[in-house]
C-alpha cells in the first residue's frame, strides 16, 4: 500500500487515456482539454478516498476482495461527483450543466475506470505479497537444514561415549534432542527471544566441544535483562557455523569463539568472536549474504552486520538490529 | 610375517578412540602405532614410521584425508610398498566407486566391529598380493581430488587493490597458486591477490582451459609451454613468460604425457 506517487503515476496515465477516448467519441465538444481535467478530477478523487480507507480500516495490510469492493462502491458515486464539481468549478462551467450531459455515461466510465485501476493496484500488491510469502518459505527451508555433517559427526560421537562413558553420552544425547528441537521449532516461528537464541547456541557449542575436545573454548554472555528481548529466529546460528567452519575447526590449534549480546541505547547489537587460525577471511561471503537478505526483509536498512578481521587475527561478526521491530 | 602396523587420523579425540578400540576387537594382530589429530600430522607421521595401512578421515585440520594421501603418492620413497588407505567419513560426500577406486577401502562413521572385520580381511588379501606402484595409487586419486561440484563459470577474477578492484580476465590469468590464507592470481603483467581459496575457484574456472596440478596449484594449459620429467619421476611445468617451474604432484603428472 505504499508508493502513493507511483499509484498517482499509473492514475495519471489512465486519466490520459480515458480523456483521448472521451474526446474521439466527441464528449465535451471534443475539447481534449476539458476531458482531460475532468477525467483526473475524477480519477485522483478515487485514489484518495479509496487510499485513504483502506489505510483506516485496514492499516498496513492489503484488504480482502469484500474490502476493495465496498470501497470501490463508496468511492465511484462520490468521486463522480466531487470530482465533476471540482473539474466544472476549475474550468469555470455550470455544474448542472456538467453532471446532466455527461449523465450516466460518465457515471460507468468512472466505474469502469475505477474498477480497472483498483484492479491493477490489487493485483499488483497481491503479487508483492506471494512473493515475500515464498522468500519466507525459502528462509525458513534453509533455517531448517541441518547440516548432515555436523549430525553424522555428532551421532558417531555418541556412539563412542555410550562404549566409554554412558553419563557423559547421555549430556551430548540431551544437548542434541534439545537442539533439534528447538532449531526445528524455531524454524517454524516468526519471532524467537534472545534467551531462546542463546540457549540454542549453548546446545550447538556445548556439543560441539565435546566433539572438539581442547581445540574448542567458548564462551556466550546473555544479560538477564536482554533475555526476553524478540528478534527475528536463527540469526546466530548461521554466524557461530561461520566462526566453527572456517575459523576454528581448519585450525589445527583450535581456539576460542565467544558470543555477546549487548544494547548501544536501543539498538541492540551481537556480536560473534573466533580467535581464527583457520581461513577466517574466506568463505563466509554465501551465508553472510543470506543473512543480510533476512534482515533487509525484516528491518529494511535499519539493521546492520558487520564483519572483518579482529586483533586476535579472527573473524568478528556484529549484527546490530534496531530498538523496535 | 610380522604384525601389520597403521596409523589412525582423525581430529575428534573420541572417534580416535572408538576406532582404536574397534580395530583391537576386529583384527588383534594390527598394531597402531600412531594416531595423529591431524592432516599434517598424519603425512609426517606416516612418512617417518611407514605402516603398512593407513585410517585417514576426510575433513580433518591442517591437510584432508584426501590431500595427506595426495602428498604421500608424492613423498613416499620409489621402490617400498606405499600404505594401503581406509578413508574414514561420517557424511558421503562422495560417491562410493570414487573411493572403491582409490582406497582399500571405504568406512562411514560411526564404525562397528563388524564392518571393521570385512575391511580387515580386505586389507590382508590386500596385503598378501603384489604391491601397486605408487603411480596406479595417485592416478586412482585423481577423480577424488578432482571431483569438485561445477558451478557457474566465472569470467573476470575481481582482485582488490587498495580502494580500487582490478578486474583480471580468466583467461588471461597463467596459474592461479594457494598462498596462505589467500589465493595468487598470476598474469603476464603481474601477480594479485584474492581471497577465494583455491579448491573454491577451481570449482568456478573453465575445465578445459585451467587445471589442477597440485595441491597448491591451478595452470591454465594454454601457458603451459613443457613439462619435464626426471629421473625419480617427478614432472614440473614450464610457463610461457613466466620464470618459475611449478611441481605437479603425482596424482596429475599423468595429465602431461606424449601423444
Amino acid at each position: 500500500m505504499t508508493g502513493l506517487p507511483r499509484a498517482a503515476l499509473i492514475v495519471l496515465g489512465l486519466n490520459a487515456l480515458i480523456a483521448v477516448l472521451l474526446t474521439a467519441a466527441g464528449f465535451g465538444e471534443g475539447q481534449f482539454l476539458d476531458n482531460f481535467v475532468y477525467s483526473n478530477a475524477i480519477g485522483f478523487t478515487i485514489l484518495l478516498i479509496i487510499h485513504f480507507t483502506l489505510r483506516a480500516i485496514w492499516p498496513g495490510r492489503y484488504p480482502g476482495l469484500l474490502g476493495m469492493v465496498g470501497a470501490l462502491a463508496l468511492a465511484v458515486p462520490v468521486a463522480w461527483l466531487v470530482g465533476t464539481a471540482l473539474a466544472s468549478t476549475l474550468l469555470g462551467h455550470s455544474w448542472l450543466a456538467a453532471a446532466t450531459r455527461g449523465g450516466f455515461a460518465i457515471l460507468m466510465i468512472t466505474a469502469v475506470a475505477g474498477t480497472l485501476g483498483t484492479m491493477i493496484f490489487w493485483t499488483r500488491a497481491k503479487l508483492a505479497a506471494a512473493e515475500a510469502l515464498a522468500a519466507e518459505a525459502r528462509l525458513r527451508q534453509l533455517q531448517a537444514q541441518v547440516e548432515p555433517h555436523f549430525l553424522f559427526n555428532t551421532l558417531a560421537n555418541l556412539d563412542a561415549l555410550i562404549a566409554t562413558d554412558t553419563s557423559a553420552a547421555r549430556g551430548m544425547l540431551a544437548s542434541l534432542n534439545d537442539w533439534l528441537r528447538a532449531s526445528l521449532a524455531l524454524a517454524r516461528k516468526d519471532a524467537s527471544t534472545l534467551g531462546e537464541e542463546f540457549s540454542l547456541l549453548e546446545r550447538y557449542l556445548g556439543i560441539l566441544a565435546i566433539r572438539m575436545g581442547p581445540r574448542l573454548q567458548w564462551s556466550v554472555v546473555l544479560p538477564k535483562d536482554l533475555a526476553s528481548r524478540t528478534l527475528p529466529p536463527m540469526l546466530l546460528q548461521p554466524l557461530v557455523e561461520n566462526a566453527i567452519k572456517h575459523g576454528l575447526e581448519s585450525s589445527i590449534e583450535g581456539g576460542r569463539i565467544a558470543v555477546r549480546a549487548a544494547t548501544d541505547g536501543a539498538d541492540l547489537v551481537l556480536s560473534v568472536e573466533d580467535s581464527g587460525g583457520g581461513k577466517a577471511a574466506a568463505g563466509s561471503g554465501v551465508g553472510l549474504a543470506n543473512l543480510r537478505e533476512r534482515l533487509a526483509a525484516h528491518y529494511g536498512d535499519r539493521a546492520r552486520l558487520e564483519a572483518g578481521t579482529n586483533a586476535d587475527g579472527g573473524w568478528t561478526a556484529t549484527l546490530r538490529l534496531p530498538g523496535t521491530a | 610375517m610380522s604384525a601389520p602396523r597403521a596409523l589412525i587420523a582423525e581430529d575428534e579425540p573420541l572417534l580416535a578412540a572408538a576406532l582404536k578400540t574397534a580395530l583391537a576387537e576386529a583384527w588383534p594382530e594390527l598394531e597402531v602405532v600412531h594416531v595423529a589429530k591431524n592432516g599434517s600430522e598424519a603425512l609426517e607421521k606416516l612418512l617417518e614410521l611407514k605402516p603398512a595401512i593407513a585410517f585417514l578421515d576426510i575433513r580433518m585440520p591442517g591437510l584432508t584425508g584426501l590431500e595427506v594421501a595426495e602428498e604421500l603418492a608424492d613423498g613416499w620413497p620409489e621402490g617400498t610398498r606405499a600404505p594401503l588407505l581406509v578413508f574414514v567419513t561420517a557424511y558421503g560426500e562422495f560417491a562410493v566407486e570414487a573411493f572403491e577406486q582409490a582406497a582399500a577401502d571405504y568406512v562411514l562413521k560411526p564404525v562397528s566391529v563388524e564392518r571393521l572385520a570385512k575391511t580387515a580381511a580386505r586389507l590382508k588379501e590386500r596385503l598378501a598380493a603384489p604391491a601397486a606402484s605408487l603411480d596406479a595409487l595417485a592416478a586412482s586419486l585423481r577423480p577424488l581430488l578432482s571431483a569438485a561440484p561445477a558451478g557457474t563459470t566465472l569470467r573476470h577474477i575481481q582482485a582488490g587493490a587498495g580502494a580500487t578492484v582490478k578486474m583480471i580476465p580468466v583467461e588471461s590469468v597463467l596459474l592461479f597458486r594457494a598462498s596462505d590464507k589467500y589465493t595468487e592470481v598470476v598474469t603476464a603483467e603481474g601477480e594479485a591477490l584474492i581471497r577465494t581459496p583455491l579448491r573454491e575457484l577451481l570449482a568456478q574456472l573453465p575445465a578445459e582451459r585451467f587445471r589442477q596440478v597440485h595441491r597448491g596449484a591451478v595452470v591454465n594449459l594454454d601457458a603451459v609451454e613443457s613439462a619435464h620429467r626426471d629421473d625419480a619421476g617427478r614432472v614440473t611445468l614450464r610457463l610461457r613468460g613466466r620464470p618459475e617451474s611449478i611441481a605437479v604432484s603425482r596424482v596429475y603428472a599423468g595429465l602431461f604425457r606424449a601423444m
